[in-house]
């Protein structure tokens, strides 16, 4: 196991599973209220607004007892105009932060903010490369519902193309040989990405299909996205996708008992509100646990 | 035609089996290299070997290891002959390298190494994957088949 202590927080690749596992322990303890207090300041710099992500960072780091300073958005925030993410972020170090939180509309911004400071980086989002804070609290969820990884099958379903969540996600699974299946009409399966992330899976060994047959039954976990119209030419293909994409009650007879369903919120029409009592819906739970595991994400960076 | 034209060069470069239609982006950056020299490009020349290919002549000129590994970029296979008087003093045959470090900015628009304010901070570096290259911090894959054609317009200084 890497220390965690000081560590950048780039991609969900560069943990390994005994990394993963200890930082799941300490959410846990984290989140049956065991932790202490850091003296410490957290910069979240967000050159891209995001809300929930800022909120989230923001409570996780007053709620263990950090200083936040920093941009939550940079329309409205005193950046003088064209100041480069350099400088910027410079400032903020000058300002004392112990850890940064980046989130940034250029893929790669952490990476280079983490190459160019002394100062531990977490990635909070860089535009569609990687959200490994995401990632990591999609795997909590998972691993506090069945004790572990061994043995499952999770589906991964929508847009699978363009998504990020799906594939930090995905990575995350192979590690521990989880059976995956890529739901998504073809034109937002995960072979037209350009990051190699079917290339690497099959280089990891990891145990996949691909379909755009939504069959649920065999299902320990179903991990949900967002389609987004944008991403269609034409408009009926569009409806025609929305349509058998979009999961209500009746979609779910047949499924496992035990099965839960994530999404990464904020969701449009993909998971109709009907579900929500259901046992199976585990997504608020899951956006709760963000809070959980990214407060123990700065205790273990920057605790003693 | 082609070998008359390789025959008939004095001192300068010969740049062989380059893949068909991309010899033009070579030439283009290598322009500041050859600027007031003669350039010869014989696009899609027949070759046993690789069915069609690019060939390139350029006269008085010559080429230095970061101008070999932008040609390597393009022309993964290619074969650098060095010429003097008439003859070829050297050949190298072009190996890509692992790691293309500030030579080239990275094609994805959306990427922090092209982001103008970050420029004097930030060196752009390539690494090698088995179908191409991969940009370090983006990690977009770019291979000879998916170069866009503007990539050489964004040559930096090195
Ligand atoms: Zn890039």
């Amino acid at each position: 196991m890497g220390s965690w202590t000081n560590r950048d927080v780039i991609s969900l690749r560069d943990f390994s599973k005994s990394d993963l596992l200890h930082l799941f322990e300490k959410t846990k303890e984290v989140k049956e209220g065991r932790y202490g207090q850091l003296d410490k300041t957290v910069a979240l710099l967000f050159f891209e607004p995001s809300t929930r992500t800022y909120g989230s960072f923001d409570s996780a780091a007053k709620r263990m007892g950090c200083k936040v300073i920093g941009i939550q958005d940079p329309d409205t925030a005193s950046l003088k105009k064209g100041e480069s993410t350099y400088d910027t972020v410079r400032m903020f170090v000058g300002y004392g932060a112990d850890a940064l939180v980046i989130r940034h509309p250029r893929a790669g911004a952490p990476k280079y903010v983490a190459e160019a400071f002394d100062v531990p980086v977490i990635n909070g989002g860089d535009d569609g490369h990687e959200h490994p804070t995401q990632a990591m609290l999609d795997l909590f969820t998972i691993w506090e519902k069945f004790g572990g990884f061994e043995g499952l099958k999770v589906g991964i379903m929508g847009d699978l193309r363009y998504g990020r969540t799906a594939s930090s996600l995905a990575y995350g699974l192979a590690k521990w040989g989880v059976r995956m299946r890529f739901i998504a009409p073809d034109l937002l399966q995960i072979h037209w990405r350009n990051d190699r992330l079917e290339e690497q899976l099959r280089e990891m060994g990891a145990d996949f299909e691909k379909t755009d047959q939504v069959k649920l039954d065999d299902l320990d976990v179903l991990y949900v996205t967002r389609i987004q119209k944008e991403r269609f030419v034409d408009e009926t293909e569009y409806k025609k996708v929305k349509g058998s994409f979009h999961l209500g009650q009746n979609s779910l007879k047949g499924v496992k008992n035990k099965m839960i369903i994530l999404h990464p919120l904020p969701r449009v029409d993909e998971l109709s509100p009907d579900i929500d009592r259901m046992d199976h819906a585990w997504y608020f739970r899951q956006a709760e646990n963000g809070l959980y595991v990214r407060m123990a994400l700065l205790e273990l960076i920057l605790g003693d | 035609m082609g070998d008359l034209l390789v025959n008939r060069l004095k001192n300068g470069i010969v740049i062989d089996h380059v893949v068909s239609g991309k010899g033009i982006h070579i030439i283009t950056l290598l322009a500041e290299k050859t600027a007031g020299h003669r350039v010869i490009l014989l696009q899609h020349a027949e070759s046993r070997k690789m069915g069609t290919k690019d060939l390139i002549k350029l006269e008085d000129v010559k080429l230095e290891d970061t101008d070999l590994q932008f040609i390597s970029l393009f022309a993964p296979n290619a074969t650098v002959n060095f010429i003097e008087n008439e003859e070829v003093v050297r050949k190298h045959s072009v190996k890509a390298p692992e790691m293309v470090s500030g030579l080239i900015r990275c094609p994805n628009a959306r990427c922090i190494t092209n982001d103008p304010g970050e420029a004097e901070f930030l060196v752009s570096r390539l690494k090698r994957v088995k179908t191409g290259y991969i940009c370090d911090y983006c990690e977009q894959v770019w291979t000879t088949k998916t170069y866009p054609d503007g990539w050489s317009a964004n040559k930096v200084g090195v």
